[in-house]
């Protein structure tokens, strides 16, 4: 068994990372969840959140927003729709717009496409706090 | 015959239309060499979405079981069909859009008598002028501007609008065809017809490592059927984001070899013009002389 992990951070239009690691934080569609060396195959859909992986004693996050993921022989594949450096993430700044995208989605009827963007909104700058909060 | 005056000016007009073609053949390379940096990018993610869906297709499903979902499903007869014909917006570009229309009027002859409608969408201007002046054809939905500046996003809207018209019993559309041109080489494209609805499931790769992985199942979360129903629609906007880069990089390749031939034209044209300038020239001295010494014998 392999002792460390290969985690691959892809997005539609980039390859993000590819690293070495020896735990990987994901936040799953039902909550976050770690992997560590020899986790079973699994495979997921994901929850907007903070990518947080760890090695070497430092650690580093990603900020990504959906897709999916994929623990197979200690390979993580993670297919994000989106994903922000944790270091280019303004936290103030986002938290502001976490605020006002929450306002936002308060006013738009439920039924609406608007609803739909809102909500994405929220989960993206909700992400990004949480990444940023590492 | 033409005097030498003619023929300069002739000579010039070329050589200016020859440096136009030259700067537009190294602005198509570099657009060509970003085009291509795109599409290796956007390759680890497809394929990585392809995999998973192998991995959910590929395990537990009888082959003539019924699909396991909607978009899986096959329908027939296929009454309702529509092409996706992806051109580019901008011409001077040798035979990448005709190619490609050539192509969809066949298509369309052939599904005449097959299909109750074909309805042809269009990706890119040259695509939409073509149908506009045929009347004859169902004009479906243009998406104009879609190659000024390519956004994923923008392009998993049009897939998402596809997969609800699809899906909704009222709206008539049982299979849509995309039509682009595949990027080979630089010098080789070659025109592709995909079905993008209902999915066509990734083909399992024959090789050892497959068949050795699968003996382990994966656990799904939620649910084997969620993942399912998340990554189709996925595996949709993919394979046409992954058309759009194709396509934008063939165009550029088109374009840059037709304007290679367009300047290595112009230099043969002025080689030859200036050659007929010589002889004009010196036809003309010629000419002059024999005068001269004609008129001096005369005497």
């Amino acid at each position: 068994m392999a002792e460390r992990l290969t985690l691959t951070l892809v997005t539609p239009t980039h390859r993000i990372l590819e690293v070495q690691c020896d735990e990987v934080r994901i936040p799953g569609l039902k909550g976050y969840f770690g992997v560590r060396p020899g986790h079973e195959p699994l495979l997921t859909t994901l929850d907007a959140g903070a990518l947080h992986f760890f090695m070497d004693g430092k650690d580093d996050a990603y900020a990504i927003v959906g897709g999916f993921a994929e623990i197979q022989d200690d390979k993580v594949l993670v297919l994000a729709d989106e994903a922000v450096h944790v270091e280019t993430i303004d936290l103030e700044h986002e938290k502001a717009a976490l605020d006002e995208a929450r306002l936002k989605l308060c006013e738009v009827q439920a039924d609406l496409v608007e609803h739909k963007t809102a909500a994405a909104k929220v989960r993206r700058h909700a992400a990004r706090v949480a990444a940023g909060q590492i | 015959m033409a005097n030498l005056k003619d023929i300069r000016k002739r000579i010039n007009s070329v050589r200016n239309t020859q440096q136009i073609t030259k700067a537009m053949k190294m602005v198509a390379a570099a657009k060509l060499r970003r085009a291509q940096d795109a599409a290796m990018e956007a390759r680890a993610y497809s394929s990585g979405i392809e995999r998973m869906l192998e991995e959910v297709m590929g395990r537990g499903i009888e082959p003539d079981a019924p699909a396991p979902h909607a978009l899986l499903e096959k329908r027939d007869p296929l009454r309702h069909v529509k092409l996706i014909v992806m051109t580019s917006d901008r011409g001077l570009c040798g035979g990448f859009n005709s190619n490609i229309l050539r192509r969809a009027g066949r298509f369309l002859f052939d599904g005449a008598d097959l299909h109750e409608t074909i309805t042809a969408a269009t990706i890119g201007r040259k695509g939409f002028e073509h149908f506009r002046r045929r009347p004859s054809v169902r004009q479906g939905t243009h998406h104009p501007g879609v190659f000024e500046e390519l956004r994923f996003e923008r392009e998993e809207k049009i897939c998402e609008d596809l997969r609800q018209r699809y899906l909704f019993p009222d709206e008539d559309l049982d299979a849509v065809f995309l039509l682009y041109n595949h990027f080979v080489s630089v010098i080789n494209q070659r025109v592709t017809l995909k079905q993008l609805l209902p999915i066509e499931p990734p083909k399992p790769l024959e090789n050892e490592g497959a068949t050795a992985k699968s003996g382990v199942d994966f656990r799904y979360e939620p649910s084997r059927e969620d993942v399912l129903d998340a990554l189709l629609p996925r595996y949709l906007s993919t394979q046409v984001w992954h058309a759009l880069l194709e396509s934008l990089a063939s165009e550029h390749a088109a374009r840059m070899t037709a304007m290679d031939s367009a300047t290595r034209n112009a230099g043969d044209m002025i080689d030859s013009l200036t050659l007929l300038a010589n002889r004009t020239r010196q036809a003309a001295i010629t000419t002059e002389l024999v005068e001269i010494v004609s008129g001096a014998e005369a005497l």
